[in-house]
């Protein structure tokens, strides 16, 4: 019986390794497609798009754990909670792998021209959402709600921005229609950016379900209902 | 010891049930027996032999637990005597047994104590040699769980306090650090590099395996030193590019001619042209390059002297007329007369030339150029101000280094050597001012650079 506690114990630390080393896999690949942006570094951005194979891996894999952990051991209570988290957290991280795969796709595509004409906005977008992503990881490995509920709150700071660099991006495209090309790839880029920190507002939902068994996606519907 | 006590125990149990056996045996046979008093007899007699030999059994017990439990005793004692030395062994051969035990556990006492007390000690020395080393360390066990940090790593990788006991991944989620623990752990140490996220920080470890299965990391801060690696090698790569062009089209141009266009004075003039203009670039390379060594060298002559910066101004603008008035470029300016300040007058009008030549070249035809002047904190700012499309925020960090160009292709086409900013910012520190840039809104560029202010001179 202790044995099998113990095993148990082993199998539920390994997911949550797992889970912890393909969250730091997703927040590397951010910074390196952010780079990869900005000095224009082909070499870098192709580096960063092989990784996404390792996070689709790394995904499949947790699933598995979790699955043989649901069928083997029923877990209750926390234990399950922090399961099923799991198998969502996943999804969200890898969604994010994605993005910063077409960050770099397109940092490759406006190495090829004229330097880029970037928003200033956007490295400054791209430093915001990694925080993000490490705060809802940080606050799901050391249990803190208020943590996850300021990368929540941070979303709407994203937000701001990118209509602020929509609304810029629009301006210049209309005085300046010779750059629309390379000013549509930003305005995509900064998109993209947007979606990540909405993918770290579902991860911090998911935290603060873990840790106060408290479901706090869509407040206005369930108001509603 | 235990194996002879338990040895006679069994014996003892085994001669006890024998004799139970044969009481049993006698007892049976007295009941199938006719003479049942005489049955009796026997059994009274046989249960008493019983009786007698069970006793005698235990009383042998007894003494050679006794016998095992002194000989153990006396092992302690002569270990203690040895481990103390004869002086003592002497004397304790006078005393009664048991006192020399108790003496003899009080001295190994004192003796351990003595032992941990140097062990905590060493063990307080190599902390404090731990905790002062200016490398990161943090050891692992086999679980990959932290067991030692150092101040060092606590900095370096950004560890909060108490991270000892918990998994290195909750602390640190740096997947080259895991990779590196993964190929350590196959019995040889391991390199790695990585940047901390978050931070710009560039990161070197070494990964080395211990015995228990656990792993010791060393990380260096490295970031610093692949900074100037990579200025080195732009640096060698941006000069060889530099003087490859001119030299290229010398060369292309020396050939036309010797192929005989020479001989045709008309034809020949737009090479010998290109010639010269290519050779004075080469010539102005050369040297801006050895101005820059002697600054950095801390070789370069500098004379202050008390300038007013109106006067200063327009020199350089004088010089700067006819490129602006080629662009239809306005160059305005509010410097009062009778603003002094220290400097070389020939160093400060090199920063200042360049400046406002940069902010000719960068601007749009009928644009406009504005230099201003204010003083604040005891210093002279002298800013120049254009409407060009202004720098992006990555690459203003880096527009002072040598050879940095922001667009590379556009600077070198408008004669620039890449050196002009990289010069501008030594000369002014040099005269004790700073040089820098700030973005314009909505668009164009503030370049600034400050001298010490000073009085008006008497005669002035």
């Amino acid at each position: 019986m202790e044995h099998t506690a113990r095993t148990y114990e082993q199998e539920l630390a390994a997911l949550r390794q797992s889970l912890l080393l393909m969250a730091g896999r997703v927040e590397e690949m951010i910074a390196r497609s952010g780079r990869a942006l900005v000095d224009r570094d082909v070499d870098l951005a192709q580096k960063t798009i092989e990784l996404d194979r390792v996070v689709n891996r790394a995904e499949v894999e947790i699933d598995e754990m979790c699955l043989l952990i649901l069928a083997k051991r029923q877990p209750t209570a926390s234990d399950l909670r922090f399961v099923t988290l799991a198998m969502k957290m996943v999804t969200d991280l890898e969604r994010i792998a994605d993005l910063a795969v077409n960050i770099c796709e397109r940092a490759i595509d406006l190495s090829r021209g004229a330097p880029v004409v970037m928003h200033p906005e956007i490295p400054r977008m791209t430093e915001v959402v990694e925080s993000m992503v490490k705060d809802a990881i940080d606050s799901f490995v050391t249990n803190s709600s208020p943590k996850a509920w300021a990368v929540i709150h941070r979303d709407d700071e994203v937000d701001e921005m990118y209509h602020r660099v929509f609304g810029d991006l629009l301006e210049r495209m209309r005085t300046d229609p010779a750059l629309v090309h390379q000013l549509i790839h930003a305005q995509s880029v900064a998109k993209w950016l947007e979606r990540m920190a909405d993918h770290s507002t579902n991860l911090a939902e998911l935290v603060i379900f873990m840790v106060d068994g408290r479901d706090v996606r869509h407040p206005g519907k369930r108001a509603a209902g | 010891m235990r194996r002879t006590r338990s040895k006679s125990l069994y014996s003892a149990l085994a001669i006890v049930a024998a004799v139970e056996l044969l009481a049993a045996i006698v007892i049976d046979r007295a009941q199938v027996g006719a003479a049942a008093e005489t049955g009796r007899g026997t059994i009274r007699v046989v249960l008493l032999v019983a009786a007698a030999v069970q006793l005698a059994v235990v009383a042998w017990t007894i003494v050679g637990a006794s016998r095992a439990a002194s000989a153990a005793m006396r092992a302690v004692v002569l270990s203690a005597q040895r481990s103390l030395g004869p002086r003592v062994a002497a004397r304790s051969n006078d005393e009664s047994e048991i006192a020399g035990i108790a003496g003899s556990f009080s001295r190994l006492a004192g003796e351990l104590d003595t032992a941990l007390r140097s062990l905590a000690e060493e063990r307080n020395r190599f902390a404090a040699v731990l905790e002062a080393m200016a490398p990161a360390v943090v050891a692992v066990d086999d679980e990959r769980r932290i067991t030692t940090v150092n101040r060092s790593a606590r900095i370096l990788l950004g560890l909060a306090d108490g991270v000892v006991g918990r998994p290195l991944i909750e602390a640190v989620r740096v997947p080259t650090l895991h990779e590196l623990l993964d190929r350590a752990t196959a019995r040889a140490p391991a390199t790695g590099e990585f940047t901390m996220p978050g931070t710009h920080r560039q990161v070197q470890a070494l990964a080395t395996p211990e015995p228990n299965g656990g792993v010791v990391l060393v990380a260096e801060d490295v970031t610093e030193i692949r900074r100037l690696e990579r200025i080195r090698s732009d640096f060698v790569a941006n000069v060889s590019h530099e003087l490859r062009t001119p030299i290229a089209v010398i060369r292309a141009n020396a050939e036309t001619l010797l192929d005989g266009v020479l001989e045709e004075p008309e034809a020949a003039r737009p090479f010998v042209e290109a010639l010269y203009r290519h050779a004075d670039r080469i010539a102005r390379l050369v040297a801006e390059l050895l101005d820059i060594s002697r600054m950095e060298a801390g070789r370069y002559e500098l004379e202050l002297e008390t300038v007013d910066v109106h006067d200063l101004v327009e020199d350089v603008v004088a010089a700067v007329t006819e490129d602006a008035d080629h662009k239809d470029i306005t160059v305005d300016r509010t410097v009062p007369e009778g603003v002094w300040a220290r400097m070389d007058a020939k160093a400060a009008e090199q920063i200042l030339f360049n400046l406002v030549d940069n902010a000719i070249k960068y601007t749009q035809a009928g644009g406009r150029v504005h230099i201003g002047v204010n003083t604040e904190n005891g210093a002279r700012r002298v800013e120049v101000r254009d409407d060009g499309p202004g720098i992006d925020p990555q690459h203003v960090a880096r527009i002072f280094e040598r050879f940095y160009r922001v667009d590379a292709g556009r600077s070198r086409e408008m004669g620039g050597t890449g050196l002009g900013l990289s010069i501008a910012k030594h000369l002014a520190e040099a005269m004790g001012g700073h040089i820098g840039y700030e973005a314009r809104l909505p668009r164009g560029s503030v370049f600034w650079v400050t001298f010490a202010s000073a009085p008006a001179p008497r005669d002035g």
